[in-house]
């Protein structure tokens, strides 16, 4: 067997399909020949994949008399008595006995572990059997991922591990996801840390999905502690598939679905449009606008004008196997996405290669990852719409789209109406591109040596590069818009992250004792430098920086460090009582001298009670129990760089002299950071693991309090002081407590295994302290040219929402007159059908300082839901995410829905007041004297809990028997379905994106609309 | 083992220079850094990042609440300084109140790195110490006119402590208005700079700046000892008014002799209206774009009233046609009306009344949206007004005859018998000479401010908003976010 098995494997490397029959042939010659023994053959196959097992064990109980299942899974056996019984038997498989009774041929289906719990999970710098795990981690699988519809690896976790939260960073096609773990505890910066194959990389976005062989979250400071200061926001340690021992497996997967825009608003049609138009002119007692009157055109529904129905593709081949010494695993994957908004694209290639080789002692090996990004991005957009999606949705139906006498061929808004940039010209005049090239290369060499002793040397770049392009032809748009020379910029930026890691690990068990230890110092330093210019006046038809007017060129370079020493030991006595106790000390080039160095400590323990004789003895139907507890502190340097140096601002310039020329300015615009040092997050967690039914049925809980100090924050100094910028300070302290439950339920009932798993979290945040007693830190805007919506203030989450509360419509003018202070009226220009407003502060006048606490984008708690079942080939995948008692602020009815600025306006405006005394829409006056408009008015909150179908898949795996004949081990086909619906109150597009920056969480203001997607696609394994 | 081990550690180093800047340790050497220190002084009073005072923004606040001009309606800031509903948290004022101690705190820098700087001559020193002196002075002017009572800064923060500065007492920042302008009037200052130099502050600057500040503060033989400094040696200084009052806005007579501080703008630095690095931003200004009408591509955001037009036209010339200087601050519908080369009617609408002073209107339209036109801090007929002014208020009302003549002869206006007038006459004369003359200037508010005639005109022009107008709105209140970061801080008194 050993002979042919090597002659067979020969074969393949010649040729794969070739070897695919001399393999039959093989097979059938030895059936054949062993046919006159007791032999017993079959094949042994994984319940879940419906793939066969290779090295499965197959032993004659009570013998020694046993085989493994060859490299197609398949093993032949003598066997003497015919009513012996087989076991059959592979590492994280349930083993299955069956009695032969005679049978010649028994095919056994092995079925996944279900017992979690002693799972291998990897931890920092190592791994760690489950049971031994004393903090709070959670994971997913691949299968767990939904990659098939997910074609983003943030969007495939959206919901589904317990405290980790994804919003959608908006629509557009190849734009990511903002992932944060419980909570936000910093006002700079909540990114988690996230790691490749154990290298840092800056976001996850650029990831095939299809390359994740698991996803480990470090929650707690325990589990976190050995990255430090790097860790106060969680980790994320992404492992990629990597080879496994056997012949060599292909596997091609290829996609093709459609995506559209989930939803649109609802706006006016020109004749509905001239009807509110002139409605609020006529209560201003002005004459309507010419464009109400006279429209060039019938009506454009712009929204459909920019708005589209966009394939996307996804082929992605691996190959993977090894030997003893050897293991492979490389992909290639392309991924092409047309935007639901017209023009824009993204296309990606990812090409991986993971590889390992063992001689002896040593053991080295690498992970190398290329990927190439490629975006057609939305492009900026003059004027009042802010870009495309709000000029689509401000644009009055009456404009045309074209006017073939204007310079470059677009129509657009005129006259005495508000400046609305044409989206369907900006679409097509404006070309924005965005190439993103990316090297992730991390090595390593491994030695065992004495007995437990492991040294390992890491070595690892990423080298990131951007490339800008934006070119502006000369146009005319409209009456409001005119550029009278073609423009480039173009700018090219290039960041290089190298970390070296030493570390020494030593594991031994002594009798109940094991013990596990490790030191290590590590350094990353990272490089950056970026150059950008522009020309203006380039002749039609160059697409290049060269011999124009006006050429400007600007560039950029910074250099950051951080150097670590780090210690773990863990030691656990008869798998019941473990303790670990982890310490990293880090310097960081961001900081002064003196406040360069922070240390970062953490202790956990945890008892397995359920393996304690008295509970074993009490018989429950409980496989595990543990108990968890830890506490530790963790670092934060997210600055920036050189924050504690006094800095010399260039080129800020004055025209001098008769003609004028520049005289170039140069000066110090702000104060630097006085004795700035390491933040930190200080973190105590208890937890429970709970597996039930012989692992049917398993349990997580956590409760934890995350509490950051020494925050990092840019706090107002008084403006009196005339710095430009603010700078850092170490001050305030923010709290987040929460709670985490994650189940998992596995279920056979007759030939249908299912499976549901669910979590939910709940997370209090609360701003604890910030500097100065009175400090309140501004946050967003959700309006143009408006005043912020959200800060942060002691009390309050960070950036809730603070403003004027509304108190519904004066309905009659003893209510108008009512309003009042001391007899002077409160809203002095307040008419019926007007807002009535809270005077807070009492001192007989609206304005911002009558703000109040009104919610805060956090939710109560959020959860997901994912129930997995299959029926004999047929499989079946749903999973859904929500979020309870988040409010958003819907920035885009600020614009739509008050009629004071010449655009088009919410359907809503049709059922005002003014049309409808019954009412709660205020009357329309396009002077709006009453301030009904404002945008510090709570009428633009909104409810924004959610629950969102997020995926539906139905897939059907065709019987083994049919597609072995076309020498194809599998072969899946499906259909998928993702963000096919999401119920909500909502009236925005969608209510999981929010604009930039912390303070932007739960702001809705013309952001890119979430799409939903059908794919199609096969599965196909060689 | 060891050797890799190394290999990791070897480069400890955790100090890197920030290499796109230099340090305030290494800068602040030489002649050329203090001078180039001085340049960003002047930065702030045209940088739109940072409500430059005479920028697009400060420029519509100082005209938009006045009974001539009111605001577009969609900006809410601007909309709200125009029509009274101004409160501490509007980003406008903020912004402006910001930008003010931006400039000091530039001034500062020059004035106290000013001795370290080596090789130096000290008449150089002594020359831009005062430069820098005077747009610190100009900022507080600036400051206490629009928000009363604030802190005074004349050191650099040295520790964070210092960060917290109570108000000072409106007299006390007068005081060091005084005498900043003061060092500057009294300096080695030139009177006169060579071309290359024009648009930078002179001696006479100081010298007519400080009888600004004297008349304000209506001690007004102070004023008057000033402003006689410069009108009794227009031989020696050049200062004079130009024959034709459309000359000053045509672009074609920039720093003319009646410039006496005018504000820069030009297509120079880089192509960037908004944004980008200091650098990349273009020295020209938007001011023009953002007043044009809709049919020419303007944002129309600084509107006339009819009441200015009112004011422009209520006398002709001695030949009967129109004031120029309302046909060079309106364009409205009149014989002849042209505007961005249309027929008035024709274009913009029989009613309609736009603004002419200091736009591209010869041209079709506001083009890429640059406007070189430059802005005037204080024009030499403002020197002669408020000399007027000084000596009428004196009792010396026929001293100011000759001076008001000069205004009126150049605006065409018939000779009228001005011997024998009382104080309120020649008072009302200048009142009105001073409106029509400085309309869409920025200066019309103070000067109302001033001869407490504010409401009287804001109430009696039945503007937009002219009813929420009270006191309190004669001076911005001091910033929300001043008030929330500084302990010390404490809001002005109607507020």
């Amino acid at each position: 067997m050993k002979t042919m098995k090597n002659v067979n494997q020969i074969l393949r490397i010649k040729s794969f399909l070739m070897s695919r029959l001399t393999l039959s042939l093989f097979i059938l010659i030895s059936c054949v020949s062993l046919q006159a023994q007791n032999t017993v053959k079959g094949s042994v196959i994984d319940q879940k994949t419906s793939q066969t097992i290779i090295g499965a064990s197959v032993l004659v109980k009570g013998t020694t008399n046993s085989t493994m299942t060859d490299a197609d899974g398949n093993y032949v056996l003598n066997v003497s008595d015919p009513n012996a019984i087989l076991v059959f038997s592979y590492i994280g498989y349930l083993k299955v006995e069956e009695a032969v009774n005679s049978r010649k041929i028994l095919n056994v289906i092995l079925k996944e572990e279900n017992n979690t719990l002693d799972e291998v999970v990897i931890i920092g710098y190592g791994t760690i059997k489950k049971s031994d795990m004393t903090g709070a981690v959670a994971g997913l699988k691949a299968s767990q991922l939904d990659s098939q519809s997910n074609t983003n690896l943030g969007s495939a976790i959206q919901g589904k591990i317990a405290g980790v939260t994804v919003e959608s960073a908006g629509g557009a096609p190849g734009s990511g996801t903002k992932i944060q773990i419980r909570g936000a505890g910093s006002l700079n910066n909540n990114n988690p840390l996230i790691l490749v194959d154990d290298i840092a990389v800056a976001s996850m976005n650029n990831l095939n999905p299809n390359d994740i062989e698991s996803i480990q979250v470090l929650k707690d400071a325990s589990a976190a502690a050995i990255y430090g200061s790097r860790a106060a926001n969680g980790v994320i340690l992404i492992t990629t598939k990597s080879g496994k021992k056997g012949d060599m497996k292909v596997s091609f997967d290829s996609s093709f679905g459609y995506a559209s825009v989930a939803k649109k608003l609802d706006l006016l049609n020109q004749e509905e449009w001239a009807k509110v138009s002139t409605a609020a002119y006529t209560a201003a007692g002005k004459q309507p606008l010419d464009i109400a009157l006279n429209p060039e055109v019938t009506g454009i529904n712009w929204q459909n004008e920019i708005y589209r129905t966009a394939p996307i593709k996804n082929y992605s081949l691996g190959l993977s196997g090894g030997s003893d010494n050897v293991k492979y695993n490389m992909s290639l994957s392309y991924f092409n996405q047309e935007g639901v908004i017209k023009e824009t694209n993204y296309d990606r290639v990812n090409l991986r290669v993971k590889s390992e080789y063992k001689k002896g002692i040593f053991k080295i090996g690498e992970t190398v990852m290329l990927t190439k990004e490629k975006r057609k991005d939305l492009p900026g957009v003059p004027g009042q719409g802010s870009n495309v999606v709000g000029s689509a949705i401000s644009m009055i139906p009456g404009f045309a789209i074209y006017d073939e006498n204007a310079v470059g061929g677009y129509g657009g808004a005129s006259g005495s109406v508000t400046d609305i940039f044409n989206p369907v010209a900006a679409l097509n005049l404006f070309d924005v591109k965005n190439d993103y090239y990316q090297a992730l290369i991390n090595t390593f060499a491994e030695a065992s040596f004495f007995d437990g002793f492991k040294y390992k040397l890491n070595v690892g770049a990423t080298i990131s590069e951007h490339k800008a392009y934006t070119y502006t032809p000369r146009y005319e748009v409209g009456g409001f818009f005119k550029n009278l020379k073609n423009t480039l910029a173009e700018g090219s930026d290039m960041n290089q992250y190298y970390q070296i890691e030493n570390t020494l690990n030593y594991s031994k068990t002594f009798g109940k004792h094991s013990v596990n230890l490790l030191v290590g110092h590590t350094v990353y330093e990272n490089k950056f430098r970026s150059i950008s210019g522009s020309v203006s006046g380039l002749p039609d038809g160059i697409f290049v920086l060269a011999g124009a007017e006006d050429p400007s060129i600007v560039g950029l370079a910074s250099e950051s460090k951080l150097l670590s020493f780090l210690g773990r030991a863990i030691y656990s006595y008869d798998n019941k009582y473990i303790v670990t106790a982890t310490f990293r000390r880090d310097g960081s080039s961001r900081f002064s001298p003196e406040n360069k160095w922070g240390n970062f400590p953490s202790i956990s323990a945890a008892w397995g009670i359920g393996r304690e004789d008295f509970f074993t003895k009490l018989d429950l139907p409980i496989s595990e129990l543990k108990l968890r507890a830890s506490y530790g502190v963790l670092g934060n340097q997210e600055i920036g760089d050189y924050q504690y140096l006094g800095l010399i601002s260039p080129g800020i310039s004055y025209a001098m002299g008769e003609p004028n020329s520049l005289w170039i300015g140069n000066i110090q615009q702000e104060y630097p950071a006085i004795g700035l040092k390491w933040e930190s997050t200080a973190t105590a967690n208890v937890g429970i693991d709970l597996s039930m039914w012989n692992g049917q049925l398993d349990l997580t809980a956590d409760y934890f309090q995350k509490n950051t100090t020494d925050l990092l924050l840019r706090v107002p100094i008084p403006l009196s002081v005339g710095s430009s910028n603010d700078p850092y300070t170490n001050a305030g302290e923010v709290s987040n407590k929460g709670f985490e439950l994650g189940l998992t339920y596995n279920k056979k009932v007759g030939e249908v295994n299912f499976s549901v798993t669910s979590n939910i979290s709940s997370i209090k945040n609360r701003v604890e302290d910030l500097s100065t007693g009175s400090q309140i830190l501004a946050g967003s805007s959700g309006s143009f040219h408006g005043a912020a919506v959200t800060y942060s203030k002691v009390g309050y989450p960070i950036y809730s929402f603070f403003l004027v509360k509304t108190d519904g419509l004066f309905r009659t003018q003893e209510e108008v007159d009512a309003h009042n202070l001391n007899g002077n009226p409160i809203q002095p220009r307040a008419q019926v059908g007007d807002i009535r407003y809270v005077d807070l502060n009492g001192d007989g006048q609206i304005d911002g300082a009558d703000r109040q606490y009104r919610g805060s984008a956090f939710p109560d708690f959020e959860y997901g839901l994912r129930l997995q079942a299959d029926w004999k080939g047929i499989d079946v995948t749903i999973a859904g995410q929500g979020t309870q008692g988040n409010m958003i602020y819907n920035g885009n009815n600020t614009d739509l829905a008050t009629v004071r600025s010449n655009i088009n306006y919410s359907s809503a405006t049709l059922d005002s007041y003014t049309f409808n005394p019954n009412s709660n829409f205020p009357r329309l006056d396009i002077d709006d004297l009453n301030d009904n408009g404002a945008d510090y008015s709570d009428r633009f909150l909104e409810n924004g809990s959610y629950f969102r179908i997020k995926t539906i898949q139905v897939g059907y795996t065709i019987p083994n028997s049919l597609t072995q004949k076309l020498a194809i081990d599998r072969c899946r086909l499906y259909v998928a379905g993702d963000n096919l619906h999401t119920f909500t109150k909502y009236t925005g597009y969608n209510p999981d994106v929010s604009s930039t920056g912390l303070g932007g969480r739960g702001i809705d203001y013309k952001s890119y609309p979430l799409s939903k997607t059908i794919t199609f696609g096969i599965q196909l394994n060689f | 083992m060891g050797g890799l081990v190394t290999l990791s550690s070897c480069s400890d180093n955790l100090e890197f220079g920030n290499p796109n800047k230099l340090t305030t340790e290494s800068f602040w050497q030489t002649p050329a850094d203090l001078e180039s220190g001085l340049a960003t002084v002047y930065n702030t009073l045209v940088d739109n990042n940072n409500a430059g005072y005479w920028e697009i923004q400060a420029m519509q606040l100082k005209e938009n609440r006045t009974e001539n001009f009111i605001a577009r309606n969609d900006v809410p800031g601007r909309f709200a300084v125009a029509t009274y509903k101004n409160s501490p948290s509007t980003a406008e004022t903020t912004g402006m109140f910001k930008a003010m101690y931006i400039g000091i705190f530039r001034a500062n820098q020059v004035i106290n790195y000013a001795p370290q700087i080596k090789n130096i001559d000290e008449a150089k020193r002594a020359q831009l110490v005062a430069e820098a002196s005077f747009l610190r002075g100009l900022n507080y002017f600036n400051l206490v006119n629009e928000f009363g009572s604030v802190p005074i800064f004349t050191d650099l923060v040295k520790d964070q402590s210092d960060y917290f500065k109570e108000k000072s007492t409106e007299e006390e920042v007068w005081s060091q208005v005084i005498a900043d302008f003061e060092l500057a009037a009294t300096s080695p200052l030139p009177e006169i700079y060579p071309a290359a130099l024009k648009g930078r502050v002179t001696k006479n600057t100081a010298i007519a700046y400080l009888g600004k500040a004297y008349l304000y503060r209506k001690e007004w033989a102070k004023a008057e000892e000033q402003f006689a400094k410069l009108v009794n040696n227009e031989g020696t200084n050049g200062f004079g008014l130009l024959d034709d009052y459309a000359q000053l806005f045509d672009g074609k007579h920039e720093n003319s002799k009646e410039s006496v501080f005018e504000i820069q703008f030009s297509r120079v630095g880089g192509a960037t209206i908004w944004g980008g690095e200091p650098s990349q931003r273009t020295r020209a200004t938007t001011m023009a774009q953002e007043c044009a009408p809709g049919e020419v591509g303007g944002w129309f955001e600084l509107l006339p009233t009819k009441t200015l037009l009112n004011a422009l036209t209520k006398e002709k010339t001695v030949d009967g046609d129109f004031d120029p200087r309302a046909t060079t601050t309106l364009a409205w519908n009149y014989p002849g009306s042209r505007y961005y080369n249309a027929d008035f009617a024709t274009k913009f609408g029989a009613n309609a009344i736009w603004i002419r002073k200091n736009q591209n209107w010869w041209n079709n339209d506001e083009g890429e949206w640059k406007s070189e036109l430059n802005e005037y801090a204080m024009r030499y007929a403002d020197v002669l007004l408020m000399l007027a002014e000084a000596q009428t208020m004196q009792g010396k009302v026929a001293s100011a005859i000759p001076l008001v003549k000069r205004i009126r002869d150049r605006a065409k206006l018939s000779s009228i018998v001005m011997t024998g007038w009382s104080q309120t006459q020649m008072m009302d004369e200048i009142m009105h000479q001073r409106n029509v003359e400085f309309a869409r200037e920025g200066i019309h508010w103070y000067d109302l401010r001033r001869w407490g005639t504010l409401e009287k005109v804001i109430k009696g022009s039945l503007r937009e908003g002219y009813n929420n107008y009270s006191a309190k709105y004669n001076y911005f209140p001091i910033p929300e976010s001043e008030l929330n970061n500084n302990p010390k801080m404490t809001q002005n008194a109607n507020w």
